[in-house]
């Protein structure tokens, strides 16, 4: 019951591109109020780099009660989706597991969290 | 004119010096004295200056480049550097040398010249494709993607279509049987119990099956005619309409015009026929140029609402009212002539915006260009409905969702978010999503039920969930 929920949402982006969408995703997730996001998975499909972020709306108490958590998030969410047109942002299903996420995450530890240069990296040695 | 002018008059503007007519009128000369000598001789004094400085303003205010702030009453400019941009562009007639000169045929008419691609002439790439005469059925549907192929399969003649960007869906049939079609898909329509909505027959119309033209021909042919349109004066009342729709800056929203113009082009590249010009010829151009007429505000009226357009409509008329009384229209003066407090126009904004930002419109061009037909000896495409709509769809969604107020209050339904996202994107049904969510079955229909309300009040959007 205590478990939150998390809404997927993957930009679809080229390889050129990727830091300039990560950019802009980590400018949105800093306007909010703190709002648990991860990388859940990164895939390619042909010249496309497609990244899914796993959004946490809160618990279902949270979402039930439209408390100040879930509200956070759907407008993080809606930011997205809007601010980040360019990219093709859309609702997704969160991966179960996600090796390239794994691989990302440890890039991103190892380099002191900087996302942009982590993907970019991520993207040159797809 | 020149654009020195036009400089002083926003400086003037954004200044906040606007009520003063002193300060207006000495920075007017100040700028005329600075070397717009060429305009000097159209006023004579301080009062004709005044006087052109309202009339421009006026024209500010109808074309969108002021607004009034509501907490202080005063005027603004919207945004300088577009509004210096259009002024200039009004001063100079907007003509640019670059830009192809339309030729003014006696019926009042433009026309531009025939289109060369890849040493290809106009005629000969529409010679692919020869002009015939059909019936033309069109409606709007829920779900197109699912019911227009069962529709075709089911209609005994041989039928066309295609994807259009309006989402409308047309089914062309051969002359003389519209009347039938029509008839056979509404009993089609009502034994399935499917919604059919503002159903249509034109018939005798031209109709091309350009999936006979190769489609670099096509695709060069709409990417060159919507450059020439874009360069006219037109292109650019057409840029402006959209950035009064987006709220963005004209140089923002350059490439999303463009995208959505070669989009609607590619919507009109089957009805163009070359002999029924003015003079008995035209070209594509030509075509692209006089129907974009009316485009924007179509747009705009299907995104705001005629409600929402009228209520503009009465502010430029009490504005323009109030400036030749001699006074300033004040939002406090505007609000006795209008309803100010329409709550959907921030929601109607952001579903055009959803529609606006269709990137990669080649792309999508070419996928609309995949001509569906059950004629043995036609073209038929199997991927025909595979347009990419899961960012507007993720989009319009979110919008039903999340909404913000006037006041900055921002209200969510979180309930119905989480059940229309798990169960469209989490592949559940609703008993499912009822048991993930901890809810009644009957909860998770009622969130759905108020996403699809939402869509009902607003036709793009509707279309955009299918």
């Amino acid at each position: 019951m205590n478990n939150t929920i998390e809404v997927g949402i993957t930009l679809a982006t080229s390889q050129e591109d990727l830091s300039v969408a990560a950019h802009s995703l980590a400018n949105l997730i800093s306007e909010e109020m703190p709002v648990p996001v991860r990388l859940a998975g990164i895939d390619f499909e042909g010249s496309h780099v497609l990244l899914t972020m796993a959004i946490s709306v809160g618990t279902l108490e949270d979402i039930k009660a439209n408390s100040t958590t879930s509200k956070v998030a759907f407008v993080l969410i809606d930011k997205v989706l809007n601010g980040l047109s360019r990219h093709q942002a859309h609702l997704s299903a969160v991966p179960e597991h996600s090796v390239a996420a794994d691989f990302a995450r440890e890039l991103l530890e190892s380099r002191s969290g900087d996302v942009e240069v982590a993907l970019a990296d991520l993207a040159m040695a797809a | 004119m020149n654009p020195t002018m036009a400089a002083a008059f926003v400086t003037v503007l954004s200044d906040g010096a606007w009520n003063d007519a002193e300060t207006v009128n000495t920075l007017a000369l100040q700028t005329l004295a600075d070397g717009g000598t060429d305009v000097l001789d159209q006023f004579d004094d301080d009062r004709a200056i005044n006087v052109a400085l309202r009339r421009t303003r006026t024209w500010m205010i109808r074309e969108g480049l002021l607004e009034f702030d509501a907490t202080t009453g005063d005027i603004r400019v919207v945004d300088p550097e577009d509004a210096t941009a259009a002024i200039a562009a009004q001063l100079e007639d907007s003509n640019d040398p670059a830009a192809p000169e339309p030729t003014v045929l006696p019926s009042g008419k433009q026309a531009f010249y025939d289109i060369e691609v890849e040493g290809v002439s106009e005629d000969e790439i529409w010679g692919y494709a020869p002009t015939v005469t059909m019936d033309r059925l069109s409606f709007t549907l829920t779900n197109p993607q699912e019911f227009v192929s069962q529709i075709m399969d089911m209609l005994p003649m041989t039928t066309f279509t295609r994807l259009y960007s309006d989402h409308r869906s047309r089914i062309w049939v051969p002359q003389g049987q519209g009347a039938e079609a029509r008839a056979l898909v509404e009993a089609w329509a009502s034994a399935n119990d499917i919604d059919l909505m503002r159903i249509r027959v034109d018939e005798s119309v031209s109709f091309r099956n350009i999936a006979q033209i190769p489609s670099h021909l096509v695709g060069g042919l709409v990417q060159q005619a919507v450059d020439v349109v874009l360069n006219t004066s037109r292109g650019h009342n057409i840029c402006r309409g959209f950035r009064n729709l987006a709220e963005r800056r004209i140089s923002e929203i350059t490439e999303d015009v463009r995208s959505a113009l070669i989009l609607f082009a590619y919507d009109l590249l089957d009805r163009f026929d070359d002999a029924r010009g003015a003079t008995g010829k035209t070209n594509f151009t030509t075509f692209v140029y006089g129907k974009s007429a009316n485009w924007v505000y179509d747009l705009e009226r299907r995104s705001y609402g005629r409600e929402v357009l009228d209520t503009r409509r009465k502010m430029v008329e009490a504005s323009d009212e109030l400036i030749a009384r001699g006074e300033d229209p004040t939002q406090s003066m505007l609000n006795s002539h209008i309803d100010a407090g329409d709550g959907s126009f921030a929601e109607r904004m952001r579903v055009f915006q959803a529609l606006l930002n269709i990137r990669d419109a080649e792309a999508i061009g070419e996928a609309h260009l995949q001509i569906r037909s059950n004629d043995p000896n036609g073209p038929s495409s199997e991927d025909v409905f595979d347009l990419p709509t899961a960012h507007e769809l993720s989009r319009a969604v979110s919008s039903a969702c999340v909404t913000y107020g006037e006041n900055g209050k921002v209200r969510t339904d979180g309930v119905a978010l989480m059940s229309t996202y798990l169960s469209t994107w989490g592949g559940m049904t609703k008993r499912e999503v009822a048991k993930v969510l901890s809810v009644r079955e009957h909860t998770v229909g009622a969130g759905i039920r108020r996403v699809a309300a939402k869509a009902q009040d607003n036709e793009a959007l509707l279309d955009v969930l299918g």
